[in-house]
């Protein structure tokens, strides 16, 4: 009789090994993050655990460091022309694939989802190699060039993934009661796309403001992203500014991440990505 | 151009091709003002596609689609005044129910305050008016679907497409909307299409049934034409005709199950039909009465009977009124 129960025993009891597995996995994905917290407000003037003393004068070190300031600059403005482009192509791209009679989708979708399986050294290297050896496109514009590359498969894939689970019927049903292409376009699939584009947003934004390979490789003077300026500086110093600047990257990805939450739901966001 | 019939909706020879699939193939079909006109027939037949077509959704591969006389063939769904209430409802999840129904009037251009009393009057016409500030995925199934019935009427469309309405309810539910259909369709007066493979659905709303077999149109006409007189096997057996064979001097029929008496063995054959013998195989209990599965002469016969002294195995004889007896085109 006991051993037929157990099969039925409530959702909420007690699993032991379960808990363990769980506290021990947070454990490690977190425990990284919180030593160099940890260590972003020592008092003393290297990375050491446990950090010796309180004081936030890292923060204030960090906030003064040229490189790190020009860098969040660079990688603000990259992050966000890169993502607005990539959705202003992405989306209307992600539409032919999607709703359009075009000859050949298949190869239009390769064809954007490509650069996911592209290593990013090996696109790096082509920009580099074509546009500002060859074409002699500014250092900026091919960073800029480059970031959006990187983004069109986010764009593409995640406003697709809310776009297949919308119903096809929803603009049938706008053109039969009198909306146009173009009214049914704004009014009806734009809004119903917005979660999926706000995924998309975020997951683009944070994609391109923490990339590496590709901002390394792209670099010139005054390009360099904050990623790039924080490797440098690793490179040379082994203080705890570095730990500073990454706390405050962590504090605005978990900023980005509750205001994502309220506008639209994590469910929503990354509920459609893997279809 | 007009084509000179007072049909609201006419279909010339629309075909519509898939590749190889003739999904419709040569319809022909009108549709008289304020009727409800009910497309049936089995899955895959070509009801979506016809009413696809009228909607202007899918364009016909040969033929010409009329609307208010005018030549529809080529012109945008936009263009074409009708309201179509779809299968999944499709309605819009970012707007109120309000906001969805006041949507075509919107997109017309028609001022706000008429919207607003416009939508509430098609709101009030299907029982939904409370609910007009809630969101569509806050309603239930039928409700949805009630909002979709007056989205589409709002806009006063020259006709309404309706795409098996009732398929997604639940039996007792479906029962309830057929009749609530039935009333809004009169008390609108709006020229209706109804698809649906459900044949009592039709009989029950329709002015004129038309049986679609392959893209083709079997036959149509009043239910209460083509009910007592299907055309063929085809329609014989979608009307739930279980029953043909052939009867000395009268060729291949067709009998309803209801009406095949099943009589004792010995005693005179009544008057006015048929007598054959048979055995009884089968008896299925359904409540009401018991179906009897016969074999009669070599045919299988289905019959209703409530007589309890019947059993599997018992000698019979079955008996096929003239005035029941339906002649088949073979
Ligand atoms: N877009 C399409 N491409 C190819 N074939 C199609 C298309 N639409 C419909 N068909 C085919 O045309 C035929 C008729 O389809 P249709 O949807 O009109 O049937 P239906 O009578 O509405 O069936 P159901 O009762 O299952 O809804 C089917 O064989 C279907 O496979
Ligand atoms: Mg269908």
């Amino acid at each position: 009789m006991s051993r037929a129960g157990r099969s039925l025993r409530p959702a909420r009891e007690r699993r032991p090994v379960l808990t363990v597995l769980a506290v021990a996995a947070y454990l490690i994905m977190l425990g990284p993050a919180l030593f160099v917290v940890a260590v972003a407000f020592t008092s003393g003037s290297t990375i050491t655990f446990p950090p010796e003393g309180f004081s936030l004068r890292w923060f204030g070190a960090a906030a003064s460091y040229r490189p790190f300031l020009d860098g969040l600059g660079t990688s603000a403005l990259v992050a966000t022309a890169a993502t607005v482009i990539a959705l202003a192509v992405g989306i209307p791209a992600t539409l032919a694939v999607h709703r359009g009679r075009l000859p050949g989708r298949a190869v239009v979708q390769n064809l954007f989802l490509s650069p996911i399986v592209l290593p990013e050294l090996v696109l790096g290297l082509a920009l580099y190699q074509q546009l500002m050896v060859g074409l002699g496109v500014t250092a900026s514009g091919v960073l800029l060039i480059g970031h959006t590359i990187l983004l069109l498969p986010y764009a593409v894939r995640v406003t697709g993934a809310s776009l297949a689970l919308a119903d096809p019927a929803l603009e049938e049903a706008a053109r039969g009661l009198g909306a146009g292409p173009v009214t049914t376009f704004f009014r009806v699939t734009l809004p119903v796309l917005r979660p999926g584009i706000a995924a998309a947003a975020v997951l683009g934004f944070v994609t391109s403001f923490n990339n590496v390979p590709l901002s390394l490789l792209l670099q010139g003077p005054g390009t360099e992203t904050l990623p790039v300026a924080m490797l440098q500086y690793v490179q040379t110093s082994y203080d705890p500014v570095v730990a500073a600047v990454s706390v405050v990257l962590l504090l605005a990805a978990v900023v980005v991440a509750v205001v994502a939450e309220r506008l639209v739901g994590f469910n929503k966001i990354f509920g459609g990505i893997g279809s | 151009m007009r084509d000179g019939s007072d049909a609201v909706v006419r279909l010339a020879k629309v075909s519509r091709h898939f590749g190889d699939v003739a999904a419709v193939d040569g319809v022909d079909l009108e549709v008289p003002a304020g009727s409800l006109t009910a497309l049936l027939g089995p899955s895959g037949c070509g009801k979506t596609t016809t009413l696809r077509m009228i909607a202007g959704y899918e364009h016909p591969t040969a033929g010409q689609i009329f609307i208010d006389g005018r030549d529809a063939t080529g012109l945008a769904p936009e263009k074409r005044n009708i309201g179509m209430v779809f299968q999944s409802y499709a309605l819009f999840p970012h707007l109120t129910v309000a906001k969805n129904v006041g949507f075509g009037l919107k997109v017309r251009g028609v001022a706000r305050e008429e919207i607003r009393r416009r939508a509430h009057e098609a709101l009030e016409l299907v029982g939904l008016s409370e609910l007009s500030g809630r969101r569509p995925r806050e309603l239930s199934g039928g409700q949805q679907q009630r909002v979709a019935l007056a989205r589409a009427i709002a806009i006063r469309p020259s006709v309404l497409l309706l795409d098996e309405p009732l398929s997604n309810l639940d039996a007792r539910l479906r029962v309830q909307m057929r009749a609530e259909l039935a009333r809004i369709q009169r008390e609108s007066g709006i020229t209706t299409i109804l698809v649906t493979h459900d044949q009592e659905e039709a009989l029950q709303l329709a002015d004129q049934m038309v049986i679609l077999d392959s893209g083709r149109v079997a036959q149509a006409g009043h239910p209460r034409k083509i009910f007592p007189a299907p055309a063929n096997r085809f329609v014989a057996t979608f009307l739930g005709y279980e029953n043909f064979l052939t009867l000395p001097g009268r060729g291949l029929v067709t009998i309803r199950p209801e009406h095949v008496a099943v009589l004792p063995e010995s005693g005179t054959a009544p008057d006015g039909g048929q007598s054959r013998p048979g055995t009884i195989s089968r008896i299925t209990y359904r409540g009401t009465d018991s179906l009897v599965t016969l074999d009669v002469e070599g045919d299988t016969i289905l019959a209703a009977a409530s007589d309890p002294d019947l059993h599997e195995g018992s000698r019979v004889r079955t008996f096929f009124p003239d005035d029941r007896v339906v002649p088949l085109a073979s």
